[in-house]
Order: C-alpha cells, then structure tokens, then sequence
C-alpha cells in the first residue's frame, strides 16, 4: 500500500485504497468500512435472522428428527428408524390426500393464472369505472372464508341451490356438488379460485403498470397487433411478477387447508382430504405426532420440488 | 433434562406451527412442600381448567361450591377455547405445565393422556366410589389405575315433541321401544303431520343428526358392548344394521338428509327447538339448552319430553335398563402438583365426583354423575323442565356404555371410521365396502395383528 497521497493515487484514494488516517481525518480504511459495513449488515439482518433460525429453522431441524420417531407429544420421541416411511407406502388414506392435493394444484393453479392474468390485462386498459371494478375483483380475498364458505355450502346446496336451480334450465343430469364423491373437489376449486384470483389481479396489475408505454408504441408502429404485443412485450417484461405469482400460487395450492375444512372437512369420506389436513388429522385426532411429522415431510418434500423447478425454468429463461 | 423439556416445548411448537397457530400459555404448577393428606385449613390455591366460561357456566358452579365448602382454598379457574380445548391441553401437559384439576373431555383421548405421565392416579379417590351405587367410574379404569373421576354423566335419550304428536295423532314413546317402532311412528308421522297443519317440506318426523355416534356409538353399545372382540379388531359388522336404518329414513324422507345437514351445519338445537322434527336423539346435556333457548325465545312454546333411547330390535339378551351410550366428563389431577396443591386438588376431585357437587350442577341443569334421588329431585325442579314420569325414568335409568371405548389406537379407529361414515351417509359408497375400507386402513396403520 502506498504511503503519501501522490497526485497518482487521488483516484483511488476515493475508493478507500489506501490512505492514512492522519493524512485525511474522518476516512476509515477499508477493512474498517469493511467492518462497519459487515457490523451494520448484521444488526440489520439480526432480528428477522434470529425469528428465522428459532420459529423455523430449529422447528423444522427436529422436524426432520420427529418424522422418524413414534411420539404422542408427550414424553419423549421413540425412534422408531424407517417404520413410519413404511407405513406411507401402505396407506391409502395417505395416497388418496396426495393425489387429492395433485388435483387441486394442478387445477387451481392455471386456473386462477389465467383468470387473475386476463382480469389484470383488461382491468389495466382504459374502462370505465375501473377502480370500482378492481375492488370487486380483490373483495372476495377480504372475506372471511368460514363465512364465504358458508354462503357457497348454500349455493351449492344440490336440491335447493342456487347453482343447481340455474343448471336445472339446461339439463337434468345435475352434479351432486359437495355431497358427491366426483364433484366435491371442482366445486372447491371454484371457491378456491374465485377467492383467490383477484388477490393475483392485483399483484399482476402492479407488474403491468411498470411496463413502458414506449415499447406498445414502438410495437404498434412496427405493425404489431394485440395478440402479438401481448405475447413479445407484456408476457416477457411480466416473467418476474409472473414468477412470484406462480411460486406463491403453487405453494399455496399445496398447502390447502382452510377451504376443504370448513367447506367439506375432506369428506365426502376422503375425496377433498388433502395433505395438510391429513398432518392435522393424524396430529391432532389421532395424537400421532409422529407420524403427522412424516406425511409433513412429504408435504415440504413436494412444495419444495416444485418450486426448485419453476426457479431453474426462470433461471434459464432468463439467460 | 432441561435440554429435554426445550426439546420438547420446540417439537410441539412446531408441528402446531405447520398445522395451525400458537398454542396456549402456561399455568403454574409451583409446588409446595407439606404433607400429603388435605388441610382444609391451609391457605391453599389451585388452579382449574375450564372453557367457554361465560356460557358454560358448570365449572365456576363446581368451584364455587367447594369454596363454600372449603373458604381456605381457592380453586382459579382458567380459560381455554372449548374448539381446541384438546390441543391446548396437549400443549400444557407436554411441557409440565398443565392446571393443577383439569376436565377430560370425553373418553377418545383419555388413554393418550392417561400414558402422557401428566396424570396423577387417583386410586385412593376411586375406593370412595367403587361401590356407591349412584355412580359408575368403571370407564376410567385402567389396569387398576384411575386417572380421572367423571362430574358428569350424560346419556343419549330420545327428545320428543308431546304437541306435535298429539296434533298428529300419533302415540309418543311409552318406554319399551325399539328402533322398528321409532322407524314406524316416524312413517306414521310422515303421513300424518301434513294434515296436521305443519308444512310438509321444512318439518320432518325425526332430526337424525350427523355426528357419526348417532349410529356407530348406538350400534357399538346395543350389540352387547364387545369393543376388544370387534371394535379394537377393527371387525364392524355390527353397525351394519345400525347404518341400513339410518339410510331408510334419509330415503324415506323422515330426517333431513346427511348432506345436507352436514353441508349446511344445521343445528339441532333449531331443528328440534323450533318444531321441524319431532323427535330426536340426542344427549342429555340438550334439556339444559332447550330450557335456556324456550326462556330465551330462540326456541319455540310446546311441551316435550324425554323417553329411554330406542332398543335393538334384533337384540337377544335383554337389559333391564335401556342401553345406551354417553362419554362421562372427568377431571383430572396433575402430576406436577405436590404437597399441599395435591391434596387440595384431590379433594376437590373427590368433591365434584360425589353428591354435594352433583346437585350444585343439577340446579344449573346440568348432568351430572353422581345420580342420588336427591340430585333427581334438584334437577327436575329447574323451571321449565319435563317432568312426566317417563322423563325422570329416562333421566335417570339407563346402562350408558362409553361413546368411545378406551384403548390403545381408539382415536385412529374414530378417526379412521368417520372418512367411513361420511362415505355411507352420502351414499357415495354402500355399507360393506366403507367398512371393509376402514378395517383395511385401521390393518394397513399397524393397529390391529392377527
């Protein structure tokens, strides 16, 4: 390092490369901004670090521990090695909450995609009225869901419902709704959606509107029409927000668990049972603690894929 | 150790966390040295759990007599939410810091408890009332050990609207029925209440509500009550006949069907109180409300009445009692409590089991277990009570079998037969295969071995 403040070294003297405090008082040196900056970084990271690593890191550590274990919650975890892994394979109940939340993502999520993606589009174009219209969009997501639920249970009701009575006009082979084994879970995923896709709408709108007018303009005047500046200028300047919409979506629909128990508590018999629920059947009903832990795992097993997935497409969409 | 218990506290933290919010505080279980035999004058506190306190008013009622008992005492009583009461105590027991008396809810998780080590045994307790005749605490026992001592004992019993019978025309329930002729009045009823003035589309015969007891619990306890030889061996034939009647009345249209009863949570106390059934099974504890809810006006002016449960038509021995079945409410004693705090909390055990507690409850309209001719006398002298003949028989006479019969594995048998349950009632699946379902899932977790 260089001693005096030659007239060479005053570009890089303003960078911290190597100047004596002596020489020029109130500058630190490098490892010192290097401290304080590291000091600084951390008192700021420290207290949401600190909630991190005690609520979830240390929780889902011995999570890891529990899923192997046989334990009520009370007394100590016996372990138990492989038996409850074993016990997953054998349980239909199990199988059946697993595929049960497959279809729920794999329905829900394009779903409300779309829905929440078309509303955006046209909620950001010119209407009138459109604050009015946005409000109505995102009021389903404010609801309280026990009583939203409460309201669809009516109008799904299959003698006296609502939906049932318009559907009644055009057929008579009406769908069992929430009292059948095949209709149950479209009709929660029609909540599910309906509450759900405004709270989208409203994410996807704050991406829309950071998108330039310049581009639609120099797109127009290319000859581009709306079908086509939809697809070359609003979808790739949205894949950030769309990538957010999506991880948030997916791993929401995985951890259903609110709508099926208070709309169908997984019935009927196990036909809206998801995965959550089933953590919190075994955990709670049936004081096996253990056990619960394991299907959890798979649960975090199935979220975490995913989402690993949709980063690696992003990442290399990106490049 | 104290590793272990922070542990622990961190392992139920987090699997409440992935499932649901928080959890409940904690109580304090500071012991206090001194002999183990109750002072009554030593200055002694102690705590009592209890929940929804400001509508259930039975266990300041309990506390408050055994203060007026015992002034030195005082039993703290202490909210939990009554919908997660179970989770909370789980909570509590696991990290040591449960209420020095608290209630066992019913008997699905009072064998989890009882192998929690959170329990103090009560067999000295026990003798006082193994031979008193009043009350029955043999649901409680464990390879002679008691954990809990029941306060109250609530049964099922038929509830039945004397007015609209008599509009009808049809004769009410004169104590030797079974469920042929409940089916039987019920047609009767169907055919007859239209004429009677009462609209044929909102008012049914009967209210068959859609807990899975209604028919699982009734079929369990009038078949002979062999839960090691059937229930626990995950064999369930036995319901069969129980669940055949039950889809008869749906189809028939004598009841609200299940669906919608289940999608639409209706409430029994409207569907009796506010005359859209005529009769309905239900468990004592509904007198209480429907005496409040007739004062209060939320319930509809008739006369009603009480009868002993239909019997099993297909019944060989028969039972000189009607059998039915109910879960006793109990409390409990902490493990962690010594000294002093025990003694007193044992008392007060030994109290809310026995006859002074019972007719404290009795006033408030509450079942309690200990069934005196003097605890009947306070009971039906509550204004706005039934007291015919039947109803005091009903009340009072009855081989109530356990809703849940305790064991290792019960509450994942119960839990397991309610998918099964919900199956049949919706008529998504018959009979035999939704119990060849459970019993194959009750195999496939390890429950049962052959």
């Amino acid at each position: 390092m260089s001693h005096t403040a030659a007239p060479a070294d005053s570009k890089t003297a303003t960078r911290g490369g190597g100047n004596k405090p002596q020489h020029n008082k109130g500058k630190m040196s490098s490892a010192a901004i290097a401290r304080r900056n590291f000091l600084h970084g951390v008192a700021f990271i420290t207290p949401n670090f600190l909630g991190f690593v005690f609520l979830m890191l240390i929780p889902v550590c011995v999570l890891f521990y529990i899923a192997n274990t046989r334990w009520s919650a009370f007394g100590s975890p016996v372990w138990t090695g492989i038996t409850n892994w074993k016990r997953l394979l054998h349980d239909d109940v199990f199988k059946d909450a697993f595929w049960n939340t497959i279809y729920y993502s794999v329905v829900h999520i394009p779903l409300t995609l779309i829905i929440a993606f078309g509303l955006a589009v046209l909620l950001n174009s010119k209407l009138k009225g459109r604050a009015f219209f946005r409000t109505v969009a995102f009021f389903p997501y404010i609801t309280s869901i026990v009583a939203v639920a409460q309201v669809w249970n009516m109008l799904f009701d299959a003698k006296t419902g609502v939906i049932n009575q318009f559907l009644g006009i055009f057929t008579d082979n009406l769908p069992g709704w929430l009292g059948s084994t095949t209709w149950a879970m479209p009709a929660v995923i029609i909540v599910a959606t309906w509450r759900e896709a405004g709270y989208f709408m409203i994410l996807l709108l704050a991406g829309l509107q950071t998108i330039p007018s310049e581009l639609y303009e120099a797109a127009e005047l290319d000859g581009a029409n709306a079908w086509q500046r939809f697809w070359k200028v609003t979808v790739p300047c949205m894949r950030p927000t769309l990538f957010f919409v999506m991880v948030t979506l997916t791993i929401g629909s995985f951890k259903i668990l609110d709508l099926t128990l208070v709309m169908t508590n997984g019935g009927p018999g196990t036909s809206t049972l998801v995965l959550a629920q089933y953590v919190y059947r075994v955990a709670f009903e049936r004081s096996d603690f253990g056990y619960a832990s394991t299907v959890s795992m798979v649960l975090f097993a199935l979220c975490m894929i995913i989402t690993l997935i949709q980063f690696w497409y992003n990442n290399a969409k990106e490049k | 150790m104290k590793l272990n218990r922070v542990f622990k506290a961190v392992a139920v933290a987090s699997v409440l966390g992935l499932a649901l919010t928080g959890c409940g505080g904690g109580g304090d279980s500071a012991a206090s040295s001194g002999s183990d035999s109750f002072d009554k004058n030593a200055k002694t506190e102690i705590t009592f759990a209890g929940w929804s306190l400001s509508s259930t008013p039975e266990f300041q009622t309990l506390a408050d007599a055994f203060m007026a008992k015992y002034p030195n005492v005082k039993v703290n009583v202490k909210e939990y939410s009554a919908d997660d009461y179970d989770k909370q105590l789980t909570a509590d027991i696991s990290s040591g810091s449960q209420p020095d008396v608290f209630p066992i809810k019913n008997l699905q998780k009072y064998y989890t408890y009882s192998q929690s080590g959170g329990l103090a045994d009560l067999a000295d307790i026990a003798s006082t009332y193994k031979s008193d005749k009043n009350i029955d605490i043999s649901n409680y026992e464990l390879d002679g050990k008691y954990y809990a001592m029941p306060y109250r004992q609530d049964s099922w019993v038929l509830f039945y609207n004397k007015d609209m019978m008599e509009k009808a025309g049809v004769a009410t329930p004169d104590g030797t029925w079974t469920w042929d002729d409940y089916t039987k009045a019920a047609e009767e009823l169907k055919d007859k209440l239209p004429a009677a003035g009462y609209d044929a589309n909102s008012v049914y015969p009967i209210y068959q509500h859609n807990w899975q007891s209604v028919v699982q619990a009734f079929a369990l306890a009038q078949t002979g009550y062999k839960p090691d030889t059937n229930f626990f061996k995950a064999k369930f034939d036995y319901m069969k006949p129980f669940y055949q009647r039950a889809l008869k009345w749906q189809d028939e249209k004598l009841t609200i069907d299940w669906n919608t009863s289940n999608t639409t949570s209706v409430q029994y106390q409207a569907q009796f109180g506010t005359q859209k059934a005529a009769m309905m099974p239900m468990g004592t504890w509904y007198a209480a409300t429907l005496v409040k809810q007739q004062k209060s006006g939320d319930a509809d002016q008739f006369t009603w009445g009480i009868a002993p449960i239909p019997q099993n038509p297909d019944s060989k021995t028969k039972s000189d009692k009607p059998v039915t079945f109910g879960d006793p409410t109990g409390l409990a004693v902490s493990s962690k409590a010594t000294g002093q705090k025990l003694a007193a909390a044992k008392e007060f055990v030994k109290f809310c089991a026995g006859e002074g507690s019972a007719e404290a409850l009795a006033k408030i309209a509450t079942t309690p277990a200990y069934f005196s001719d003097n605890v009947a006398k306070t009971y039906f002298s509550v204004d706005g009570m039934a007291t015919d003949d039947l109803t005091k028989q009903a009340w009072q006479e009855h081989d109530t079998k356990p809703e849940n019969p305790v064991g290792e594995g019960s509450d994942t048998i119960i839990s397991l037969l309610k998918d099964a349950h919900s199956s049949i009632m919706t008529e998504t699946s018959n009979v035999n295969d939704a119990l060849a379902k459970a019993t194959q899932n009750i195999k496939d977790q390890g429950l049962v071995t052959e």
